[in-house]
């Protein structure tokens, strides 16, 4: 009795071992299993070289960072410039290769920022929102002179464009843009070209039926969509802008300012945007 | 051997406790990983971004040079631009319109009065008005009407683009839009542009807003042309002729509809040409399809009218060179050579060249000097205004002919050599007034004399109170009769010559004015 009294404990214990060793051991490696991310990249002003520059930083950090299982957009902006939105466009589409990106308009995308939103694999809107305003806007260049102060290498140096191909290039510009547009939405774009392309901004009702977005929806039910559609669940939602150690943005610099020190809706330099410019008339 | 015995465990135990190891070691791992990750996300479809590399800047298939013109007027004409009514605008953007004008052989003119008297259409063939805005005088439109009844031509030309935008403290911050000032200006035609603009999204050149026209209506605008590009143009509602009309796709910014839209308009007497658009007539878009040529035809518009000229045109009456009808054998008094040195230098003002004969002269215009006395003489030339004269005869004058000279109206037989030696120069004596009236408002004072002159409208007037302007324009001549009573107030009439106004002196209806003047017969005073 006394001999297996010992061996039974020693039996127990080993027992134990063998399930609560690897079990702690289960537990404190599972640890290292981490909570997956739905990073949030606020679009919230306009899109210029400032904004773009720290949205591809917030990009290329969810793309390499594999706890950020999926991006979400959160846009309200009237767009920007061309380039700018040209390169956060290519920097999403890198990303999507890898993970889902969900974009929710809040308040506005229009222009350059509703060529954000095609950039993304789901679009989602408020009912409200201002979607679309799709199409370029320039200034003509001035008609070619010359100074008595300045010289120049040739008859555009100073201008950049004769008109007449100003107006080309734009019209190339929104052939792009047009073709993002048909790429992001496929099938699903319902609206004829004719429409697409009329600058006309939409409520976010319209725009569902429309078909330039996908759904009707607050950021929450983004984020939702965004960890489905990277399996995902359980998820922490991370602002990118803090992840990746960027700074809060400056005030910006983007728009105009008029005598009394009040931003105006245009742009501070001349170029060729996607923009909406609300109220052009009497700011020229 | 007890060593032995505790060595040999159960294989199926160990393998047990094998399982049990991995399994409670990896349960956490899996239960952790499963709350948080329920599969891997793999893309289904590519990204698909836009092909930029394929995208192409559309390029204007459509250019055409315009052929050089080589027709010529067969006088100078002139086109007014009106700059007085702050156009958004200035000529030098316009300059393919200017040397297609100034090809043709034409001058053109700026009139920066505001407001204007619009005194230059007097003379003038065209006016051209562009993007006013400032609004026109209700004396200003009539001014213009007139000119276009006499057959001046009007261009007319607002353009959505050309918006002045005035401030508080701009005097032009209580002007309207430009739309509403050509509205007010084309109104007499039954024309009537809208506040918008045209747009095509589907067939267009390069932008929405440039227009490609090719119905251009069937006028003289037309020829040689198929195909007119506008860069943002307003529409037109007109009953009369479009000469622009858009096709099914293109759309008014008011409605977004449109049927068939017109962009350019004729009025009823195809003298005035309204368009939406200017634009087209600008560097570098004046070269894209066929719009260089419509703008020489423009060109040609402002410079083909048939203008009728009548005294409203005073003293711009005469189209070619002038010839003074003079007697040969008769040489002229010092008053003769007195109106008629005020005669030429007039017509010096305005370009027109004097020369004096004995016989019209073919292919000029004809200035006649006639006394009342004289009017037998000049019938042929007055005889439509159905004038009647009651003219006591003179003896010494009976036998003159009509034209440069002119007789005494009251012979006195005294002859009074001049410094050209005209033995027949007579000085011209005072004789007694018995006019009926006594007192009238032609020169204010009594006459004495009882010679009148009766002209339809006005009535019987003391002739020697009177001068009379009588204009008789045709195709092939130009006539302007100026009559008086003597040689005093024939040299007054010539002083209108050179003042160039006829207002304030002479009542003018239709081609025959009546102005006042004061022979050195009559007494009293004149004008």
């Amino acid at each position: 009795m006394n001999d297996s009294t010992p061996s039974n404990s020693r039996k127990v214990w080993g027992w134990l071992l063998v399930i609560l060793v690897p079990l702690v051991l289960g537990i404190l490696t599972s640890l290292l299993v981490r909570q997956p991310v739905v990073g949030i990249i606020q679009v919230k002003d306009a899109i210029y070289s400032n904004t773009a520059q720290d949205m591809i930083t917030q990009i290329r950090y969810a793309r390499e960072n594999p706890q950020v299982r999926a991006v979400v957009l959160v846009i309200n902006s009237p767009g920007g410039t061309v380039s700018d939105t040209e390169s956060v466009y290519l920097e999403l589409a890198a990303l999507r290769e890898v993970k889902p990106v969900v974009a929710v308009v809040e308040g506005m995308a229009a222009s350059g920022a509703y060529y954000l939103s095609v950039g993304s694999d789901y679009v989602m809107a408020k009912s409200s929102s201002e979607v679309g305003n799709i199409g370029i806007i320039g200034y003509t260049p001035s008609t070619p002179q010359v100074y008595d102060s300045v010289y120049s290498t040739g008859p555009y140096k100073l201008w950049g464009y004769p008109k007449d191909k100003f107006i080309r290039e734009l019209e190339a510009l929104k052939l792009g843009f047009y073709q993002a547009v048909k790429a992001g939405r496929g099938d699903k774009l319902k609206a004829s070209p004719e429409v697409v392309l009329s600058g006309q901004i939409w409520l976010g009702s319209e725009a569902l039926q429309l078909g330039l977005i996908d759904e009707l929806g607050t950021q929450s039910q983004a984020f939702d969509k965004a960890a489905s559609m990277a399996q995902i669940s359980n998820y922490a939602v991370k602002d990118l802008r803090e992840l990746a150690g960027i700074p809060e943005p400056q005030v910006s610099s983007f728009y105009g300012m008029t005598e009394s020190g009040a931003p105006t809706h245009l742009p501070l330099e001349a170029g060729i945007y996607l923009l909406y410019i609300p109220e052009l008339e009497g700011q020229q | 051997m007890k060593i032995l015995t505790r060595t040999v465990v159960p294989t199926g135990t160990v393998v047990l406790k094998i399982i049990l190891v991995f399994a409670f070691f990896l349960a956490p791992i899996a239960g952790r990983t499963l709350w948080y990750y329920r599969g891997v996300y793999q893309r289904v479809d590519a990204v698909s971004v836009p092909d930029y590399k394929s995208i192409q800047a559309p390029v204007p298939a459509l250019s055409t040079s315009a052929p050089l013109r080589s027709e010529k007027l067969t006088r100078q004409q002139v086109v007014v631009f009106d700059m007085a009514h702050s156009s958004v605008y200035s000529l030098s953007e316009i300059q393919p319109l200017t040397s297609a004008i100034a090809d043709l052989g034409a001058r053109t003119e700026i009139n920066n009065e505001y407001p204007s008297s619009y005194r230059q259409l007097r003379y003038a063939d065209a006016l051209v008005i562009i993007a006013p805005s400032y609004a026109f005088m209700t004396y200003e439109l009539q001014a213009i009407n007139e000119f276009v009844k006499r057959g001046g031509r009007l261009l007319v030309i607002a353009d959505p683009t050309r918006v002045y935008n005035g401030s508080y403290y701009d005097p032009s911050y209580f002007t309207m839009s430009s739309t509403d000032i050509v509205n007010a200006l084309l109104a007499p035609y039954d024309i009537n542009m809208m506040d918008d603009y045209a747009y095509n999204v589907v067939e267009n050149e390069g932008n929405f807003r440039n227009v490609i026209l090719t119905d251009l209506g069937n006028t003289p605008l037309s020829d040689g042309i198929s195909r007119v590009v506008l860069y943002a143009a307003h529409s037109f509602k007109s009953g009369n002729q479009v000469i622009l009309r858009a096709g099914e796709n293109t759309f008014s910014s008011l409605n977004d509809q449109g049927e068939s839209l017109a962009m350019g308009a004729l009025d009823a007497s195809a003298n005035v040409l309204a368009l939406g658009d200017m634009t087209f007539m600008t560097s570098p878009f004046y070269q894209v399809a066929d719009n260089h040529h419509f703008v020489q035809n423009i060109a040609s518009f402002l410079t083909s009218g048939i203008r009728q000229l009548d005294l409203g045109n005073y003293p711009y009456l005469f189209s070619r060179p002038v010839t003074i009808l003079t007697q040969s054998e008769k040489t002229a008094s010092p008053e003769f050579v007195a109106a008629l040195a005020k005669a030429q230098q007039g017509l010096k003002y305005i370009n027109i060249p004097l020369h004096v004969a004995s016989q019209p002269t073919e292919g000029d215009d004809l200035l006649v000097f006639a006394l009342f006395e004289q009017n037998e003489q000049v019938k042929d030339y007055i005889s439509e205004f159905k004038l009647e004269f009651s003219i006591t005869p003179k003896p010494d004058s009976s036998g003159s002919d009509f034209g440069g000279g002119y007789l005494d109206p009251t012979p006195t037989g005294v002859v009074t050599p001049t410094p050209y030696d005209d033995p027949f120069s007579l000085t011209p004596t005072p004789t007694p007034y018995f006019y009926d009236g006594g007192y009238d408002s032609y020169g204010g004072g009594v006459s004495t004399n009882k010679d009148t002159v009766t002209v339809p409208g006005f009535g019987k007037l003391p002739a020697d109170r009177i001068g009379l302007l009588l204009y008789v324009p045709g195709d092939v001549r130009n006539t302007l009769v100026m009559m008086a009573y003597d040689a005093s107030s024939l040299s007054q009439l010539a002083d209108l010559l050179t003042s160039g106004e006829l207002g304030g002196s002479c009542t003018v209806q239709n081609n025959l004015a009546v102005c006042n003047v004061f022979s050195s017969s009559s007494g009293g005073y004149g004008y």
